[in-house]
């Protein structure tokens, strides 16, 4: 894997990329099982990164609010995360700078495809790495030696997330508007926004 | 001799399966599909009042009911006891949500096609009777009432089950517990006061919006709402579990950047799940499941027309399984 590509790489984890750099890495990533496999890695770095050193931190207003109209918007979702990337202090560094946009993804969350049990390993998996004083490439190094298991490979990003989510909204709200009885999908609805 | 063996049969088996079948096909002259019909009538006809819990298997909330009929019109208020001030106030198909600003609610009333979903969902629930087995399961006491125990059990590993528990005084749901098959109780919903036919004062009605708070307007049912213009839609599961049919389809097209959502719905009856299609030329996103309680999400790419890559989304209270089924089997119908 060149250097470039790297680079390439850690820009659309920080959500930096530019449109021709990430239609680039997708159709290398999709073609490439070693830059395939570091791209799931640094996906699980975050995903651990937001769930340790963010993982207690409420859910912020924005990301609830004008979820289909982010969607809507398309690329435009991702102009809004980078810029949130950025906005970070400077002493974050890029991982934990991508972290930093993940902990929104985190609020949306809606359970992983993950047992209880998983979802604490993966907490503890992470609770020993301090996102600011690792460098990206040690980082990448500790968790490819931590046995990554299958069903936290494939983290999902912030907008596959809200996109899921959104959908969940729209699946109970049509339920409660048009099935019957009427009570209990109502009470999902209040339920999910609620969150 | 042979023949009065196969006479005591049905006797021997009753008494094997213990109070299961004690109450065979009707309790107190009804039959369990009689009981839930009845359950949603009592819902839209009576006057109640009363305190309910919901959990959704992550999170339990706490609710007010409120319900009159005044002149053949429900008047419904549902608000949240616990948490910011949500609430949501029905008068017959007009709705309106008071809520906190940033509610995605508000984004999404707006978006709300009302046409094309009409009710499909209210079919009589003795149609359910080819999915689901139903049986009485004795009586017991729920807010203080009287409560018959019905179960509603999938035929199929496709689908989950209820428990439910019926007043046997008015019909209203006390209680229910959907269920997997392991019988590992998904949603709990529970009335913990109610009050049937008692006065209510109809200001409770009236809308009140707190400081901070706003309202969202929200129209029910088959009002009209022209589908998109020249909408047909193409795409379809051709892959179902058995007993679920399409209730509607709508394709929508978002105002801001003109990308068209397509969503089907699907229904057995009871259960519904919801296929959603988008264009999605620059995902990285492939397949992903997502739980929340009872609701799964199982997303799957797809090449749609013009060699065009496509996101579909499967949401629903079904098994994992199905809804990952379900979304490996959506197609696109070229002609």
């Amino acid at each position: 894997m060149s250097d470039k590509l790297k680079e390439f790489l850690s820009a659309a984890m920080d959500d930096e990329a530019d449109e021709f750099e990430l239609r680039r890495l997708l159709d290398e990533v999709s073609e490439d099982q070693s830059l395939h496999a570091v791209w799931q890695r640094y996906h699980l770095v975050r995903g651990v990164l937001q769930q340790g050193r963010f993982g207690s931190r409420a859910a912020p207003a924005h990301s609830i609010d004008s979820l289909w109209r982010r969607i809507d918007a398309g690329e435009g979702l991702d102009e809004q995360v980078a810029a949130e990337v950025r906005s970070a202090p400077s002493w974050v560094g890029r991982m934990a700078g991508a972290a930093v946009a993940a902990t929104v993804a985190l609020a949306i969350v809606l359970g992983f495809n993950l047992s209880e049990q998983d979802a604490l390993e993966g907490g503890n998996l992470l609770a020993d790495i301090q996102p600011s004083t690792l460098d990206q490439r040690t980082l990448g190094a500790d968790v490819q030696n931590a046995a990554v298991r299958p069903a936290l490979d494939e983290f999902p990003s912030r907008v596959d997330m809200q996109r899921m989510r959104a959908y969940m909204l729209h699946h109970a709200q049509h339920t409660s508007m048009y099935h019957q009885p009427g009570i209990v999908p109502f009470v999902k609805v209040a339920a999910f926004q609620s969150r | 001799m042979k023949l009065a063996l196969y006479r005591a049969l049905p006797m021997v088996l009753a008494i094997a399966l213990g109070s299961a079948t004690a109450y065979a096909e009707e309790f107190r002259g009804r039959t369990p599909g009689e009981w839930l019909d009845g359950m949603n009538v009592a819902f839209a006809e009576l006057d109640y009042d009363g305190v309910f819990s919901y959990y959704t298997g992550i999170e339990l909330s706490t609710l007010r009911v409120t319900h009159v009929v005044q002149d053949g019109v429900q008047r419904e208020r549902l608000v949240h006891l616990n948490g910011e001030p949500r609430e949501i106030i029905r008068h017959g198909d007009e709705v309106a949500c008071i809520l906190q600003p940033g509610d995605s609610m508000l984004e999404l009333a707006s978006s709300i096609p009302s046409g094309p979903f009409a009710r499909a969902f209210t079919r009589s629930f003795d149609e359910i009777g080819d999915v689901y087995t139903m049986a009485f399961h004795g009586l017991d006491r729920v807010a203080n009432r009287e409560a018959v125990r019905l179960a509603v059990m999938p035929q199929d590993g496709d689908r989950y089950g209820y428990r439910l528990w019926i007043d046997t005084a008015t019909g209203l749901l006390l209680r229910s517990e959907l269920v997997d098959g392991n019988s590992a109780r998904l949603e709990i919903f529970q009335f913990a006061t109610l009050d049937v036919g008692g006065p209510i004062d109809v200001a409770v009605f009236d809308l009140r919006v707190g400081e901070g708070s706003v309202i969202s307007h929200l129209t029910l049912g088959p009002h009209a709402q022209p589908r998109l213009e020249g909408g047909e839609m193409r795409w379809e599961a051709t892959w179902l579990p058995a007993g679920f049919a399409m209730a509607s389809w709508d394709i929508r097209r978002t105002p801001s950047n003109l990308k068209s959502i397509n969503t089907l719905m699907y229904s057995d009856g009871l259960a519904a799940f919801s296929v959603f299609i988008e264009a999605m030329p620059l995902a990285g996103a492939g397949e992903m499941v997502s739980r929340y309680g009872a609701t799964v999400a199982v997303t799957n790419l797809i090449m749609g027309p013009d060699d065009e890559r496509h996101l579909v989304t499967v949401v629903g209270e079904v098994p994992t399984e199905t809804a990952r089924r379900v979304a490996l089997s959506v197609r696109y119908a070229s002609r």
